[in-house]
C-alpha cells in the first residue's frame, strides 16, 4: 500500500489508487481531525483539504518516511491551524449556538431530549474541554494514540521525537486529563 | 479507604493502570460513599466517551465527492485547456438551459392568457342583455339559455 509502486500510481494519476488511498486512510484522517475539532463536519472538511493537499504535494514527497506518516503530519498540521483559527472566534460563536457551559461549541441534535443524552452531552462537553486544555505536544500524542489506536513508534515519526519521549507524553496527557475531570467533577 | 485517599488516587493513578488492590479498595469505598461513587462513575464515563467518539465515520458520499474534486485538479493540471473549455461549455450549457425554461414560460404562461380571455369573451356572449337584480338588489346578468328556456 505505502510501496514506492503505489506512489508511482499515485502519481500517474490513477483513479484506482485515489480510490484505493481514500478507503485505507479517510476514516483514519477524520477521526484524527475529530480528536482535534471534536467537530464532524469540520473533520470532513479538514479530511478534504489534506487529501487534495496529498494530491497537490504528492511530488514533493521525499518518501524519506511512510506514506502513511506523512498523511498524519499533514493533518495534524491542518487540524491544528484550523483549531487555532476556531478558538479565536469560538466563544462569541458558541454562546448563541450551544449549550456548553464553558462556552463549548458542541453537536445539536434535534431530537436529543432525554436526561441521558443532555447528560452525555455535558460529559463530552467536559471531555473535550480537557483534551483543548492540554499541551499542544500533548494533545497531539494523545489524539494519535488514543482517536487512532497508532503505535507510539508511528507517532513518534509523525512528531519526530524519540519514542520516549512519545510514551512520556501520552502518559502524561492521560494523567492531565483525569486529573482535570475529577477537579470538575470533585466540585 | 476514605474520600481524601480516593480522590488522590484518581488524580494520581491513571485508571487503566489501576492495581488489583486499588482497585478492591476503591470499590469498597465508592459501594459506602454516594458522592465519591458519582465522581468516580463521572470520571469513567467520560473518559469512556473517546472510544464513541472515534467511532465516527465519512459520510457515505465523502469518497466519490472527493475523487470528483481530484479528477478535476488533475485535469487542471494536464491540459488546462481542456479543463478550461470544459468549464466554460458547462457554464455555457446550463445559462442555456436557464434561458430556455425561462422562455419556454413565458410562453406557455401567454398561451394561457391568450385561452383564458378567449375563455372570458366566450362566457360574456353567453349572457343575455338583459340585467336583473337579485336577493340584495344587486344587478346580476343570467345565462342566455335560462331566459330562452323560461320564453
Amino acid at each position: 500500500m505505502s510501496g514506492k509502486n503505489f506512489i508511482e500510481r499515485l502519481l500517474n494519476n490513477e483513479t484506482k489508487a485515489y480510490e484505493k488511498l481514500l478507503e485505507d486512510y479517510q476514516d483514519k484522517v477524520i477521526r484524527t481531525a475529530n480528536g482535534f475539532l471534536h467537530n464532524t463536519f469540520d473533520a470532513e472538511d479538514i479530511a478534504q483539504d489534506v487529501f487534495l493537499e496529498v494530491f497537490r504535494s504528492l511530488k514533493k514527497f521525499r518518501k524519506e518516511s511512510e506514506l502513511s506518516t506523512w498523511i498524519y503530519r499533514i493533518t495534524v498540521n491542518k487540524s491544528l491551524n484550523q483549531y487555532r483559527k476556531q478558538s479565536r472566534r469560538s466563544y462569541t460563536e458558541s454562546v448563541d449556538l450551544s449549550t456548553g457551559s464553558d462556552g463549548y461549541c458542541i453537536n445539536v441534535a434535534s431530537d436529543v431530549t432525554s436526561d441521558d443524552d443532555i447528560l452525555k452531552r455535558e460529559r463530552k462537553n467536559v471531555l473535550f474541554n480537557a483534551i483543548d486544555k492540554l499541551p499542544k505536544n500533548q494533545k497531539i500524542a494523545f489524539v494519535l494514540s488514543k482517536y487512532d489506536d497508532l503505535p507510539n513508534k508511528e507517532i513518534s515519526e509523525v512528531m519526530n521525537i524519540s519514542l520516549s519521549a512519545v510514551e512520556s507524553l501520552v502518559f502524561r496527557a492521560k494523567k492531565n486529563l483525569q486529573k482535570m475531570l475529577v477537579n470538575y467533577y470533585d466540585k | 479507604m476514605n474520600c481524601k485517599e480516593l480522590k488522590y488516587i484518581l488524580q494520581t493513578k491513571l485508571l487503566d493502570e489501576l492495581n488489583d488492590t486499588d482497585r478492591f479498595l476503591i470499590n469498597q469505598h465508592i459501594q459506602s460513599c454516594n458522592s465519591c461513587n458519582e465522581l468516580f462513575y463521572d470520571v469513567t464515563n467520560t473518559l469512556g466517551l473517546i472510544e464513541e467518539d472515534k467511532k465516527k465515520l465519512a459520510h457515505p458520499f465523502f469518497k466519490e465527492s472527493l475523487l470528483n474534486k481530484i479528477q478535476n485538479e488533475s485535469l487542471l493540471i494536464k491540459s488546462p485547456r481542456i479543463f478550461i473549455t470544459r468549464k466554460i461549455l458547462q457554464t455555457a450549457a446550463a445559462v442555456i438551459l436557464f434561458l430556455l425554461s425561462v422562455s419556454a414560460g413565458i410562453f406557455l404562461g401567454r398561451n394561457y392568457l391568450i385561452s383564458s380571455e378567449n375563455q372570458h369573451y366566450t362566457n360574456n356572449e353567453q349572457y343575455a342583455d338583459v340585467q336583473y337584480t337579485n336577493y340584495f338588489e344587486e344587478y346580476v346578468r343570467v345565462e342566455k339559455y335560462l331566459f330562452e328556456e323560461n320564453q
